[in-house]
């Protein structure tokens, strides 16, 4: 169908990516790819000979305790074998007298009321797949489902649940709805495992696309399931012995179920209209079927977990996992209203704005699901290109022009026309295509890590941190040969410096990355508790740091953005050519991210001088290291940033000296704190009035703003902090106890994920 | 059979296929990697068969779709189900038969040969 070939192109960008690839299946993964085809015990090219006697004699002569195996065959590998006979791990184990099948009439006519109520059920397991279970457990664990898959079916023919002779009679409509439900329920299942397994993600740990050797109705078209469940409808609005209520609720289930199955099919679609409208309509429709599950009837016969033990599976028999119906709609409401969201992408304005909106997209609470996030990952790149629309090119340079390239001749299309191969225009067009091509991996990078889940996204900028140090410095050598093609005039101010000082532009891109980067690795950690207590002042320390490093190298940028701004402003009198518009928005965003590590760097501060003060009062919980050290401890936090070239890892005395401060007085180490916070305060306060494009948030002003609130009322209640501990210890005096209790919140109980302000209260 | 014959014999089987039958009456097929003295069987990229039985099969097996079901064994030829386990271990209290399998055209060249219990491995992975 639609997706043909998108695993294929998927591996491509994969290989552009992130070092973790796809998992490779190893013995502690249970769901291995697709298993072969079992071999057909009845074949003429085969002998079976009955070995029992002499391997049974054979055996007995082993010492107890001898292995005969292979010299490949590992104990490691050997943990991974299911033990057969035993019912904990054999799950096509039989107890005494116990049957292989579910003794279950499909042919007894239902209640339209247990329609409703197998229905529900089965909602609620569609759903627990979408959160991560298998299949297994959840939908297949239906009989009814059970039936429809088992033997494959190629027709809606050959999908009725009863298929004794007295079918030939008319299929009562319960079961039909039911059938109709179902099919389109397995349907709707097939386009969105195909969506998740085109995109990256981690089986398992993710979503398990497992099928278990089933076919989710592969060879059924969908039009053919839409069409039974349009006719069911039709057919169930004629019908006059269910009551009204019933029939209502009846209704609104198969009119859901054919929305989903139409949504999912076009939702990958980068230019159908009206998918948003469809994904709201779906929402729409929910308070209807919630309001009526309490007509629903529930038949527990008709799920089993005995069904596994016909599926392929390498795994022991799980039980049916159970989502209670609250919890399945809440996940299907947020599903509707995050796809819809995830359509917003396509509006796109500046390609800082659109690294905005996927941030922010992906640091939704809870986390857009799986299938929203390949979804996005979809629209963002399927056929590498981007949204649709455009080359990866086209955004790569606008990111660079808009930010240390404004209106630069290096930028300019018409080099590429040259063919003079002695024409400096073609060196430096062939030399900025190979800029190009080593940046355009790592910098979409960035997009794509973003749509993993949250501790993989930490995980994979961990890992790529390396890829932004060898793209600054191959850059450092590009810049150097673009400057026979520029002629770009150094700065020559011995304040400064005795050489001759230049701009070093796609070298400056490079290392702002990396430092950005940095950033998010360490205020990443914030958010997903990687650190003790008594960590917490080296790690804002080192928020401030970076935060101030990047300082002042937009300092730098700045200074030469605006140099060449001037010297070629004749050229540019009108602020309405392209160029213009590049030098205001280098200079903008400049200035927003100056605001934001301004910021950043004072409150990170603010609240590594209030933890190095609890610290030193006793009120931070330190846990027992028997096996390590602080030492040992900071070397593996910034294991990351070990192959760093800049900025240089602090070494670990100079950081604890720096971070204790053991030479200042407690009250005046507060009183830089509380100074700090004001400073933060201010700075966020400016980012909070700026609007979408001076913020470069457009498409997601309103969730950027609410994120800068956030820090902001943590920044206001970090500054009460610090009073607070500053009249306690004023109140102990030099000698005296100080009267106070430290607790550290969790993430629900923060204003903002990355600033953690301790909670801190009087003790008598 | 002395000992050290026992071992050459048990590790002449390694990486062959084999068919065991458990007390249960179903049939695991799968590569032999391992086996101690109490006959326990380890076999990776395992097929467990169930071959269908009047008991168990219920309505259901037997019930055949309307068209001539490719993808399943059905009742004609007496196929049993069969599904993919992945690696197992067999204890060798529940083990009923143990078979052997191997290519027509290589047995008859062992026969040939008269190679009774060690070969090199060179012919075995051959084949």
């Amino acid at each position: 169908m639609e997706s043909n070939g998108m695993p294929a192109i998927a591996q491509q960008v994969g290989g552009l990516n992130i070092n973790d690839g796809p998992p490779k299946p190893g013995p502690f993964v249970a769901y291995e790819l697709e298993p072969p085809p079992p071999p057909k015990i009845n074949n003429k090219n085969l002998i079976t000979m009955d070995v029992t006697e002499q391997f049974t004699s054979a055996a007995q002569k082993l010492e107890l305790g001898e292995l005969v195996k292979d010299p490949h065959f590992t104990l490691f590998e050997s943990v991974g074998a299911l033990e057969i006979m035993d019912s904990k791990m054999d799950s096509g184990h039989l107890e005494e007298g116990e049957t292989m099948q579910d003794d279950y009439d499909f042919s007894k006519a239902l209640l339209p009321e247990e329609i409703i109520g197998i229905i529900d059920q089965l909602l609620c397991h569609e759903m627990a797949w979408h959160m991560g279970y298998p299949l297994s457990q959840t939908i297949f664990t239906s009989l009814y489902i059970d039936r429809l898959l088992m033997p494959t079916p190629t027709s809606l023919e050959e999908t009725y649940f009863d298929r004794s002779d007295s079918r030939l009679q008319k299929e009562p409509l319960t079961l039909q709805i039911l059938r109709a439900y179902c099919l389109g329920l397995i349907k709707t299942c097939w386009f969105v495992n195909s969506r998740v397994r085109s995109e990256h993600f981690y089986e398992e740990e993710d979503f398990v696309t497992h099928t278990f050797n089933r076919s989710l109705l592969d060879r059924v078209g969908h039009e053919a399931i839409l069409q039974l469940l349009d006719e069911t409808v039709e057919l169930l609005s004629g019908s006059d012995d269910i009551p009204r209520e019933i029939k209502d609720a009846l209704f609104s289930r198969l009119l859901f179920r054919a929305r989903f199955l139409r949504i999912v099919e076009v939702a990958a679609s980068r230019t159908a209209p009206g998918v948003k409208e469809m994904w709201t309509e779906l929402q729409s429709s929910l308070p209807q079927i919630i309001s009526s599950t309490n007509l629903g009837k529930p038949v527990p016969d008709s799920f089993s977990v005995k069904v596994q033990r016909k599926l392929a599976s390498t795994v022991p028999p799980r039980p049916i996992v159970i989502v209670s119906q609250e919890g399945a709609f809440a996940h299907l409401e947020r599903l509707c209203r995050d796809a819809a969201a995830a359509l917003d992408v396509f509006e796109y304005y500046d390609s800082h704005s659109l690294f905005t909106f996927v941030s922010l997209f992906q640091a939704r609470k809870p986390q857009p699901s799986v299938y929203v996030r390949t979804l996005l990952q979809h629209y963002l790149f399927g056929d590498m290109i981007i949204l649709g629309t455009m080359s990866i090119r086209q955004v790569l340079d606008e990111d660079i022009a808009n930010f240390v390239l404004p209106a630069s001749k290096l930028l300019d299309r018409n080099n590429d026309e040259v063919e003079v191969p002695t024409d400096p225009r073609f060196i430096a067009a062939e030399k900025m295509e190979i800029f190009r091509s080593r940046a355009a991996g790592t910098y979409l990078d960035i997009l794509r890590t973003m749509c993993q889940n949250r501790c993989r996204i930490r995980r994979t900028l961990c890992h790529t941190i390396v890829d932004w140090d060898n793209l600054q410095l191959d850059a450092e050598d590009l810049d150097q040969q673009l400057r026979e093609f520029t002629q770009e005039e150094p700065i020559l101010d011995r304040n400064i410096s005795n050489e001759p000082i230049y701009a070093f532009p796609l070298s400056s891109w490079a290392y702002f990355y990396k430092l950005r980067q940095m950033e998010w690795i360490v205020q990443m950690g914030f958010e997903l508790e990687l650190y003790q207590p008594d960590e917490l002042a080296a790690m804002y320390w080192y928020v401030q740091y970076l935060s101030r490093t990047r300082l002042r190298h937009l300092e730098r940028i700045r200074t030469f953005v605006t140099r060449s701004t001037s010297t070629s402003a004749s050229r540019l009198k009108d602020i309405g050519t392209a160029g213009g518009l590049e030098c205001a928005n280098a200079q903008a965003y400049n200035n927003l991210s100056t605001l934001e590590a301004s910021a950043n760097s004072a409150f990170a501060d603010a609240l590594s001088c209030l933890y190095t003060v609890l610290d030193r009062l006793g009120l931070l919980s330190k846990l027992p290291q028997p096996y390590s050290d602080d030492h040992m401890r900071y070397e593996v936090r910034m294991k990351p940033f070990l192959g760093i070239g800049l900025p240089e890892l602090v070494p670990f005395p100079e950081l604890t000296q720096l971070v204790t401060q053991s030479n200042e007085n407690t009250l005046d180490i507060l009183e830089f704190a509380a100074e700090s916070t004001a400073a933060a305060k201010r700075a966020l306060e400016g980012l909070a009035k700026l609007n979408a494009e001076q913020g470069f948030c457009r498409g997601s002003h309103g969730s950027w703003v609410v994120e800068v609130k956030n820090a902001l009322k943590a920044c206001i209640l970090a500054n009460i902090t610090i009073v607070t501990v500053r009249r306690a210890v004023e109140a102990a005096g030099d000698e005296g106890k100080v009267k106070l209790k430290a607790e550290i919140p969790g993430p629900s109980a923060r204003y903002h994920d990355w600033w953690i302000v301790p909670k801190v209260v009087p003790v008598p | 059979m002395d000992k050290a014959q026992a071992e050459d014999y048990l590790h002449s089987l390694l990486n062959k296929t084999l068919r065991i039958t458990t007390d249960d009456t179903r049939m695991f097929m799968g590569r032999f990697r391992c086996t101690d003295s109490d006959r326990n069987i380890i076999l990776s990229q395992a097929f467990e068969y169930r071959f269908p039985t009047s008991s168990s099969t219920g309505n259901t097996t037997s019930s055949s779709s309307p068209s001539s079901s490719t993808s399943e064994p059905t009742e004609a030829t007496e196929e049993p189900t069969s599904r993919y386990l992945g690696q197992v271990v067999v204890p060798g209290a529940h083990i009923s038969k143990i078979e052997l399998e191997e290519f027509a055209s290589q047995v008859k060249k062992d026969t040939q040969r008269q190679v009774v219990a060690v070969r090199p491995k060179e012919v075995q992975e051959g084949v």
